[in-house]
């Protein structure tokens, strides 16, 4: 049975974290983790990890990438990677990428390929004969399956804390999360108002700043919706 | 008939113009079923369950946009409450509205008067009873069987029991109020017999129920349900004794007695309670958060067959309220959340259909084609969904353009809460029995008027203290003479300081101070204070409903619902800043409306009067008060638990002990005899404690300063 205040923190720590995973040894600086799991700042990650796995709650597990520990979202490898790759501007090689993920190196590698050949990252050689990857300027070249969109659409809005009928997600947040082109998130988030998949609403938009503004959605009336419910079949 | 009588009738009855919807009690437009059906069934299911669990811990949340319908939900569920037919499991639901937490110091005494104040509100429209009563009703009834049973009652009182049975308003109306002290007392005894059997009961809190039935004594008895303290003699015509209360702790400890009762009551009647607390966003302060939290907490694992549900804006929860409240309350409410959601083009059309058939009556025909078409032209296609309010804002403005009337121009902020204030105070003063005297309101929007420089200090009494730069404001509604009396000596006191600054002593007239012979110390005591140069000011009707409308209207701008549809059609809420610079505006306007608030300020700017010479204290003299004041203090701190008091307390403590302090000479005592006194800043007022060594008699070894 899943503790709800461990959930609760959880929650807390990855979004205060700005990232899908984070560090057990991070974990273990949160006093009220520790005492919710009874275990004290000094356990190792090992027995941590050991006591928290029957415990956690359903979209996150453990993994172990470079002999580390994570807490991490189930979001996949590739959005993993992607993610990192949002944040990380001017590209990175493979290594650089896969630095300091919850991804073990063989998957990690399968994945880049895949992302590769999808044509979601490019590849570009520098002046000493290095690759470095980059995010695709635009995706819409290669376009995944509607129902991929979909299904990853209600990945990122659960990662964020949503789920059927309990959302008020912030947009710009699955937005960021995403990292899709502009057009391609807009025309996706139209078509799932217009099925009546999700439910768009309007917010308080003084609550964010021109950016988050910017990255939030406007729809053909040129209503600005700020933060969105799921209502549809889960995908 | 014809389209053009539609329009005709339309012009003068525009059922678009309002799309906010008030206080649950206030709706006048059907419901539409259909909106948000999916909240509203589960709710009443969940209450449903509580019928036949009537223990089983129940909260329930309700997350929506602003316009997306929580007002009206709030308006169905209370509609829905109908206590006259509680043998239909839909309808046998009482309905209590909370408004947002004032003084988070005494949450229970907030939420027992909210709840009574609701319960005092029609069973439904036109019904002799209240909720209340109501819920009284049938146990009385039971109580007076088995005191018939009991003492072999006359043939008389056996037909009455059978008329009472069929006709709860005689019984409340004509049989009640007749009956004398002996028959009350047997009928309190028996109905403490039938409702022990399901929980706790306090014998005073049902002496004071039965006579709610009666004329004269029917509004006190209200207002001891709700808190108040009443007079001796008013309090003995009720057969209770008076309230006697030092600490903001026996306060909420009675509060707690008297829901307590109503909670056996509940059970004992199988009728769940549904205790809605509205507008959570103004739950701003960690203290507010404190208060709801016990709150919860207490209407879920205390308070049987009662449903405390929370209505928010789900962003502000999410992002904000989630994070600061107690993980557990957070769980409870969790527990059965709901959002609501906008409309489909199917319901807006019902939406509109359903205004129009309210404002047209019979001449509204849905199988002709001109009533079909204009439903057609005031609810246009649309994908996806809106909200309710949305979509009487645009039916309004193309209502308006087939009338040729002008469109609603954007109006600024300024003018949008002008309008709704004057709502609010329209609605109050029509309807002020419903919102009784209330210091902890009135402190409020004074002190949204005039800046202030501290926390208000809420005495053990109702009294409220406000500081602010140009003197204090001391608000009282309290009835009894005796903590009127303390009140006004408060306000005397503050007037002796050498601050030269006024002081207002403010009273609700609908509780006005009884003139000479009655009450004469109180009396003698105000007459001290206007020699002192004290203002008191009692409120009429008029300036106290347009103090009171500027609370509500303060707690509607920060749970983001007042705001207003952009020719973009993008909703612009009226934030705070716009607020204060309304409140700056008010009292500048030369209308009859700005008058209470004019008032305020040429009062508070008022020169106060020099203090009389004999005012002045040589050195001697005032050492000497000093060593009184901490020889004094001592004592009552030792008589204290923990040895320790908040400074309004002790001055009161002292007060009775004949010593008469100002806080400024009790906390200059204190920090001169800081080694026998700890003083302890809180966000309440400070505290003072008496050190270890000075405690159980050490002190008379040694000499006091």
């Amino acid at each position: 049975m899943m503790d709800g205040n461990l959930a609760q923190v959880l929650e807390r720590e990855l979004n205060k974290a700005g990232k899908p995973y984070l560090t057990l040894s991070a974990l273990k600086r949160n006093t009220s983790f520790c005492r919710l799991l009874s275990v004290d700042g000094k356990a190792t990650n090992t027995l941590v990890a050991g006591k928290l796995r029957p415990l956690l709650p359903e979209g996150l597990e453990i993994r172990t990438g470079a002999g580390i520990l994570y807490l991490c979202r189930k979001i996949g490898v590739e959005a993993l990677i992607l993610d990192k790759m949002q944040r990380q501007k001017g590209g990175a090689g493979s290594k650089g990428i896969l630095r300091y993920l919850p991804v073990g190196r063989s998957e990690g590698i399968l994945a880049l390929n895949q992302l590769l050949a999808q044509g979601r990252l490019l590849c570009q050689i520098n002046d000493n004969h290095e690759c470095r990857f980059l995010l695709a300027p635009d995706r819409a070249a290669t376009p995944l399956s509607q129902e991929g969109d979909k299904r990853q659409f209600f990945q990122a809005y659960g990662s964020l804390g949503g789920s059927k009928g309990r959302g008020f997600i912030f947009i710009h947040q699955i937005r960021k999360r995403l990292g899709w082109p502009q057009e391609v998130f807009d025309t996706t988030l139209e078509t799932l108002l217009k099925q009546d998949v999700v439910e768009g609403q309007q917010g308080n938009p003084a609550l964010l700043d021109p950016q988050q503004i910017h990255d939030s959605y406007r729809d053909p009336q040129g209503r600005l919706l700020v933060t969105l419910t799921w209502w549809g079949e889960e995908p | 008939m014809n389209r053009q009588s539609l329009l005709i009738r339309l012009a003068d009855n525009n059922p678009f113009s309002s799309s906010v919807a008030g206080e649950p009690w206030e709706g006048r437009y059907p419901h539409v079923p259909e909106i948000n059906d999916h909240v509203h069934t589960p709710l009443l299911q969940l209450a449903q369950l509580l019928t036949r669990e009537p223990q089983t811990p129940l909260a329930a949340l309700v997350l929506g946009e602003a316009g997306s319908g929580k007002s009206h939900l709030l308006r169905r569920l209370a509609d829905g409450a109908d206590l006259s037919r509680s043998d239909s499991p839909a309808t046998n639901l009482a309905f209590a509205y909370v408004h947002p937490i004032l003084d988070p110091q005494r949450p229970m005494r907030h939420v027992l008067r909210e709840v009574m104040v609701s319960l005092a509100h029609r069973a439904r429209p036109n019904h002799p009873l209240n909720q209340l009563q109501m819920l009284l009703y049938p146990v009385m009834l039971d109580g007076w069987a088995r005191m018939l049973a009991k003492k072999k009652g006359s043939k008389a009182e056996g037909s009455a029991l059978k008329q009472a049975a069929g006709d709860g308003s005689w019984f409340f109306q004509h049989w009640l109020p007749n009956q004398k002290k002996k028959w009350l007392r047997a009928l309190t005894d028996q109905l403490g017999l039938l409702l022990s059997a399901s929980g706790a009961v306090d014998p005073a809190t049902l002496r004071v129920m039965v006579h709610l039935g009666h004329r004269e004594l029917a509004p006190l008895a209200l207002s001891w349900l709700r808190g108040e303290d009443l007079d001796y003699g008013h309090a003995k015509s009720l057969g209770v004794v008076e309230r006697q209360r030092q600490r903001l702790e026996e306060v909420e400890e009675e509060a707690r007695v008297v829901l307590a009762t109503l909670s056996t009551l509940l059970v004992h009647r199988r009728t769940p309670l549904l205790v809605c607390f509205d507008r959570l966003e103004n739950l701003r302060t960690p203290a507010h958060h404190q208060a709801f939290e016990v709150l919860i907490d207490f209407l879920v694992g205390e308070m049987g067959c009662t449903l405390p549900l929370a209505l928010v804006r789900g962003e502000q929860w999410r992002n904000q309220l989630a994070n600061q409240l107690n993980p557990h309350v957070v769980q409870r409410l969790e527990a059965n959340a709901f959002e609501l959601r906008g409309c489909i083009p199917k319901t807006a059309s019902l939406l509109v259909e359903s205004r129009l058939i309210h404002a047209l009556d019979s001449l509204w025909d849905p199988q002709t084609s001109y009533c079909q078409a204009l439903l057609a032209e005031l609810t246009p296609p649309f994908s996806g969904r809106q909200f309710s309010r949305e979509i009487l804002v645009t039916a309004n403005k193309r209502l308006l353009a087939l009338l040729d009337q002008p469109l609603p121009t954007p109006q600024n902020h300024q003018h949008i809460l002008l309008q709704e204030w004057q709502g609010w105070r329209d609605r109050l003063l029509a309807d002020l029995d419903n919102h009784p005297p209330d210091s902890e309101r009135l402190a409020h929007a004074m002190g949204l008027l005039i800046p202030q420089e501290s926390t208000p200090i809420a005495l053990p009494s109702k009294a409220m203290v406000m500081t602010t730069s140009k003197g204090w404001l001391v608000v009282d509604t309290h009835q009894h003479h005796m903590a009127v009396l303390n009140n006004l000596h408060h306000a005397s006191g503050l007037l002796r300081r050498p601050s030269g600054r006024v002081v207002v002593y403010v009273r609700d007239g609908r509780y006005p101070i009884p003139p000479p012979p009655k009450w004469p110390g109180t009396n003698q005591a105000l007459q001290r204070f206007r020699e002192l140069g004290g203002q008191d000011w009692l409120l009429n009707p008029q300036e106290v409903a347009a103090f009171y409308a500027i609370s509500h209207l303060h707690q509607l701008v920060v749970s983001g619902d007042i705001s207003q549809l952009s020719d973009e059609g993008q909703w612009l809420t009226v934030d705070e800043k716009c607020f204060y610079a309304f409140l700056l505006e008010l009292p500048q306007g030369e209308e009859a409306h700005c008058q209470p608030f004019k008032q305020l300020q040429e009062r508070l700017n008022s020169q106060p009067l020099p203090q009389p010479p004999s005012q002045t204290l040589t050195p001697a003299v005032h050492n000497r008060q000093l060593a009184n004041v901490v020889a004094s203090l001592t004592h009552v701190l030792e008589g204290l638990p923990s040895h320790m008091g908040t400074a309004s307390q002790l001055i009161d403590l002292l007060h009775k002990r004949g010593v008469h302090t100002t806080l400024q000479l009790l906390l200059h005592g204190v920090e001169k005899e800081s080694q026998r006194f700890a003083l302890i800043p809180t966000t309440n007022g400070a505290i003072i404690q008496l050190r270890g060594k000075w405690r159980h008699g050490i002190r008379q070894t040694t000499t006091p300063t």
